[in-house]
């Protein structure tokens, strides 16, 4: 049975209809490209929309125009911006005529602020220090089903927040509207940036520690060159940004190194 | 398993470099693994997985930013180093995957630049399909874009595997002995790996600080 409002006889918005937006939202990078960025990903996370809201044609053009145009965010934050536009192109249909200018409006204003928290958040906090967790397990832990455990809870200490902000986001921006962007504060997200970096830094300190002591332990020699090539990358780093003359520029450098160290011990 | 099928393999846990999913399986030490398990060899998946993931941590990737395709990179060096095990000369072959994967990872790189441009010309055809309110081409035109980027991944590992193919062999040109020359050569990569990787540990560390 279909939800209707009854004054308008438009129909409302589904928790179905959000969760289909919600597994399309994996695929909101798919079309990414430089001049609309990510806008194509977004109108195509919204056709359960779309398909739920309209019949007639034209609005139909003219949801999709409204939304395959530029807008850009980060990946999972922009699930925000996905429940608000649920939001408000809900009231637009309803009848509320300023709705779509508000919509324009509001994501102009998201598209810097999703960014910021996202990247922020997910790409310097919970991405790289997920995957210390991981490396620290990997590396220590001996037995095969203990390695598969670990990818196992790696994925999971990623992935839990990352599905959760992605699901509560789109319900956040449907309930909260325009006001959504008081939930993007980056101080909301501190406890978790600091849960992930007081568990990731030690666990890559304590991989790193482990590590040396594994080459010294198994030939100095190696322990040596292990410290010659992070100390050529340091310097060469000095000198040059490009990625790919570091690493080929240490590896050789520091093959010559192991060489001459071999030779002097 | 053949070349081909390793290629889609890779190709399909590419896709979740940013395309699809960004559950983290395409990152090294999941695909690495995932790829040893698959290629009988999943301790030395999981080995290379480590070493390849100090490589990429600190890069963010944000906007237009061109960076390296470490995923896929690591993917193939972690392949090419199973495949030639049975050289017995585990630090050459290390050594040339490792060299391998650094060259793929910027090639990698020129054909996501590539992809995004293509993705330029679908977003045009998708724009017009909206004239017409076609929502099952603006759909077929997303999963073409899909189709697309796992078809150049695709590609660019099975080149990759084709490559290492015709120049591994010559590996074994070489006296077994002279493999035991490079024993430092895992040091070195686990150095440059580290060296990476620290300066963002630093900055976490400020950053705990300032809170």
């Amino acid at each position: 049975m279909l939800e209707k409002n009854q004054k308008q006889n438009i129909p409302k918005i589904r928790r179905i209809d959000i969760f289909r937006v919600f597994l399309r939202s994996f695929f909101v990078q798919s079309v990414w490209n430089y001049r609309s960025l990510i806008s194509a990903g977004f109108g195509i996370c919204l056709i359960p929309i779309v398909n739920r809201l309209y019949e007639d044609p034209q609005a139909k053009k003219a949801f999709l125009n409204r939304h395959l145009k530029f807008f850009n965010a980060h990946p999972y934050m922009v699930s925000y911006a996905l429940g608000v536009s649920i939001k408000l192109e809900e009231d637009f249909a309803a009848g509320d005529t300023e709705a779509s200018q508000k919509l324009e409006r509001l994501k102009k204003l998201l598209v810097s602020i999703l960014g910021a928290v996202g990247d922020k958040l997910f790409w310097s906090v919970i991405k790289p220090f997920s995957l210390m967790v991981g490396v620290l397990l990997l590396y220590t832990l001996q037995s095969i089903p203990l390695k598969i455990a670990a990818l196992f809870a790696t994925f999971l200490f990623y992935n839990i927040p990352h599905i959760y902000l992605r699901y509560k986001g789109i319900w956040e921006g449907y309930e909260y509207g325009l006001d959504v962007y008081k939930r993007l504060r980056n101080e909301r997200f501190k406890k978790l940036e600091t849960i992930y970096l007081m568990l990731g830094i030690p666990a890559f300190t304590l991989f790193v520690i482990t590590l040396m002591i594994s080459l010294f332990n198994s030939n100095a020699h190696h322990f040596l060159v292990f410290v010659f090539a992070a100390g050529s990358v340091y310097i060469i780093r000095k000198f040059t940004n490009n990625f790919y003359l570091t690493v080929v520029a240490a590896f050789f450098i520091s093959l010559i190194a192991a060489y001459a160290i071999s030779s002097l011990l | 398993m053949s070349n081909l099928w390793i290629a889609f393999i890779i190709g399909f846990l590419g896709l979740d470099t940013t395309v699809a999913f960004q559950v983290l399986i395409s990152q090294p030490i999941f695909a690495c693994s995932i790829l040893g398990g698959i290629l009988g060899n999943f301790p030395l998946g999981v080995e290379i997985g480590i070493m390849m993931q100090l490589f990429w941590l600190y890069m963010i990737p944000a906007g237009a930013t061109k960076f390296p395709e470490g995923n896929i990179a690591s993917m193939i060096t972690c392949v090419i180093a199973i495949q030639y095990q049975g050289l017995e000369m585990p630090n050459l072959v290390f050594a040339a995957s490792f060299l391998f994967g650094i060259l793929f990872s910027y090639l990698g790189a020129q054909l996501t630049t590539i992809d995004r441009k293509l993705n330029g010309q679908i977003v045009d055809w998708m724009l017009e399909a909206a004239q017409n309110a076609s929502i099952r081409k603006i759909t077929l035109l997303d999963l073409l874009s899909i189709l697309i980027y796992f078809l150049l991944m695709s590609i660019l590992a099975y080149v990759a595997l084709a490559c290492a193919g015709f120049l591994m062999p010559f590996l074994s040109e070489f006296p077994v002995r002279i493999d035991d020359k490079f024993t430092a050569i895992k040091p070195i990569v686990w150095g440059i790996g580290i060296a990476f990787t620290i300066p963002m540990l630093y900055q976490a560390v400020k950053q705990i600080k300032m809170f």
